[in-house]
């Protein structure tokens, strides 16, 4: 079930603010990989 | 050893600062302004035009469009490393304090170790504005063991962590929190409207459905099936530096591009030749017997508009995406030069270091196409050498841990100089000499390390200057300028290539620390140098005046 959460100072969040889990299109796997692996030059 | 934090010596002096100017009001405020002044002095101004003749008039209609979608991303990304921009602003009177918020995207000096320069700020939060400033990583990992079916949602790169009215953690997608990515969204599909190209109409559809949804996947396979368009746009959330807590989070940005096919033809090659490259390595055959990919895709740019963490402190001049490994795994990855701006930094930085501190009978090697080449060269000497260690154990990457990414950047740099070396020999290459890439590659160490010594490609940038002086590969003479030898460089470089690829492949994490420890150091001669490049008031990086008005576009149009 959604979860409302007030906008935050600062924020510019749509109201209302949904919660949706369980519905993630990235589980955040290989997050450790991008960390150790630079993919830009300054 | 303990070395001292230069954050916090930093913040110390600013502090003394602070306390000695609180007498003297009058004092503090010109104080303020200097400090403001001497921050932005350490960025050039750079106009970004590019050549816009070859574009068709749907295209010259698309970039409005385009640049106007890019543009959103900057609001997106102040909200994410820092919060509100405009009250912030309206704090500071002085335009070059407002200017430095700009161009920090917040109050912390990002070439400054991110030390605030607006007075009454703290230290830049380690999640940035990611997560709640209260929220402790313990709160976070504590949550999702109390909480486990919360995972996908609080790890995704596409949320922010808040607090709900009971004060407990929830993630809302980007998507629900940033009204602008619909927006951008928008002119996306309007600008689809107007493609050409089969290829870019499909990636714009589909990034623009990705902005609604945060489901990028689609559009990134779209982007890699797309080879013949001219314009370009990288947009949406991207990278995860910004995130230091977790490195969770990705960050907004968006860069609009238009394709140098000519300098694209010219590098589309150079991967073909990878796995020649890979037998020919300095090092035993153990070490050698994986096959490089040859699929990658190599390409040049002129970018005609950053925005977001690209565009915050020290700008991208190459990228290498995307970032999504299943993505990376069915179609390869793009890697994109970015030409206009590599010419920037070479114009406004590289040329003057070595002015200061390279040899002048060597002067004549530091050029912009070894500058260009050397920074390609790197992205793709990252397909050379060994990904899993000889023994079996697993990745190089899993096995070495926290000393990975400095080796691999290292690797990178210096299988990237010796492929130069044999493509030179092979007649691959046949525009300039070797010699160039050495000395352009020697004075572009101390334009890298200025970034901060303690970044993967800092330490890679110190190993490679630690090991050339121990090698002789240089001569540093009494006037502080600095010579190559080509001989003792080429051999340098092989021996160099054969540290590296070996303790990747043995996988021996304490031997990399160690090697690590003893090379990865600025030494004092080193600082005495990079203080004579600020004493003479180089910049360190560029910032951009960017939009229609500076490509001679009718914002209207």
């Amino acid at each position: 079930m959604p979860i409302v959460i007030p906008p935050q100072a600062g924020m510019t969040g749509v109201v209302p603010l949904r919660l949706r889990m369980g519905d993630s299109p990235d589980s955040g796997a290989g997050i450790t990989e991008l960390l150790l692996n630079p993919s830009k030059i300054l | 050893m303990r070395r001292s934090n230069p954050s916090f010596v930093l913040a110390t002096l600013t502090l003394l600062g602070s306390l000695c100017s609180m007498a003297n009001p009058a004092a503090a405020q010109t104080d303020l302004q200097q400090d403001y002044q001497a921050q932005l002095n350490e960025y050039s101004v750079v106009r970004l035009t590019a050549d816009l003749s070859s574009l068709t008039e749907n295209e010259r209609k698309m970039l409005p469009l385009l640049i106007r979608a890019a543009d959103l991303m900057n609001e997106v990304f102040w909200q994410q490393a820092y919060g509100d921009r405009t009250e912030l602003m309206n704090q500071v009177e002085e335009p070059a304090g407002r200017k430095l918020l700009s161009i920090n995207y917040g109050p912390w000096g990002r070439l400054k170790g991110n030390a605030p320069f607006i007075d009454g700020v703290g230290p830049k939060p380690e999640g940035a504005n990611f997560y709640p400033q209260d929220m402790t990583k313990e709160e976070f990992e504590q949550h999702l063991k109390d909480n486990p079916d919360d995972e996908d949602a609080f790890k995704s790169l596409y949320t922010l962590i808040r607090r709900d009215r009971n004060g407990d953690l929830g993630a809302i997608w980007y998507h629900d929190m940033f009204r602008q990515q619909a927006t951008a969204a928008d002119l996306l599909d309007q600008a689809a409207e107007l493609a050409e190209d089969d290829g870019l109409k499909k990636y714009l559809t589909l990034r623009a459905a990705a902005l609604r949804t945060d489901d990028y996947q689609a559009s990134d396979m779209a982007w890699l099936d797309m080879k013949d368009n001219t314009l370009d746009i990288v947009i949406g959330p991207i990278e995860n530096y910004e995130d230091a807590m977790f490195g969770y989070k990705a960050a907004n940005e968006g860069f609009v591009l238009i394709k140098d096919k000519e300098w694209s033809a010219r590098l589309s090659r150079y991967a073909q030749l990878l796995p020649g490259l890979q037998r020919d390595l300095p090092v035993p055959d153990a070490y050698k017997q994986e096959t490089p990919g040859t699929d990658s895709d190599l390409n040049a740019y002129d970018v005609i508009y950053y925005a977001g963490d690209c565009n915050a402190g020290a700008k991208t001049i190459a990228i290498n995406l995307p970032n999504d490994e299943v993505v990376q795994l069915a179609k390869g990855t793009r890697r994109l030069q970015l030409k206009n701006a590599m010419q920037a930094k070479f114009d406004r930085i590289l040329n003057p270091i070595a002015d200061l501190l390279i040899d002048e009978s060597q002067r004549e090697h530091i050029t912009f196409n070894a500058f260009f080449g050397n920074t390609m060269f790197h992205e793709v000497a990252h397909g050379l050498g060994i990904k899993n260690t000889i023994d079996g154990s697993g990745s190089v990457r899993e096995v070495l841990r926290n000393h990975f990414s400095a080796l691999e950047e290292n690797k990178a740099d210096i299988l990237g100089l010796y492929m130069v070396g044999k493509l030179y020999e092979q007649g691959e290459l046949t525009e300039g000499q070797v010699m160039d890439n050495y000395v352009t590659f020697m004075a572009g160490l101390f334009r890298s390390v200025r970034f901060g010594a303690s970044s993967a490609h800092g330490k890679a940038n110190m190993t490679s200057f630690n090991f050339f002086r121990q090698e002789g590969a240089f001569a540093r003479d009494t006037s502080g300028r600095y010579r190559v030898d080509e001989e003792k460089m080429a051999a340098a470089i092989a021996k160099l290539a054969e540290r590296l690829i070996t303790l990747q492949g043995n996988g021996d994490f304490g031997a990399a620390g160690e090697w690590l420890d003893n090379m990865a150091n600025v030494s004092p001669g080193l600082q005495a140098d990079l203080d004579r490049i600020n004493a003479q008031g180089i910049p360190v990086d560029i910032i951009f005046e960017q939009g229609l008005d500076v490509l001679g576009l009718n914002s209207n149009e």
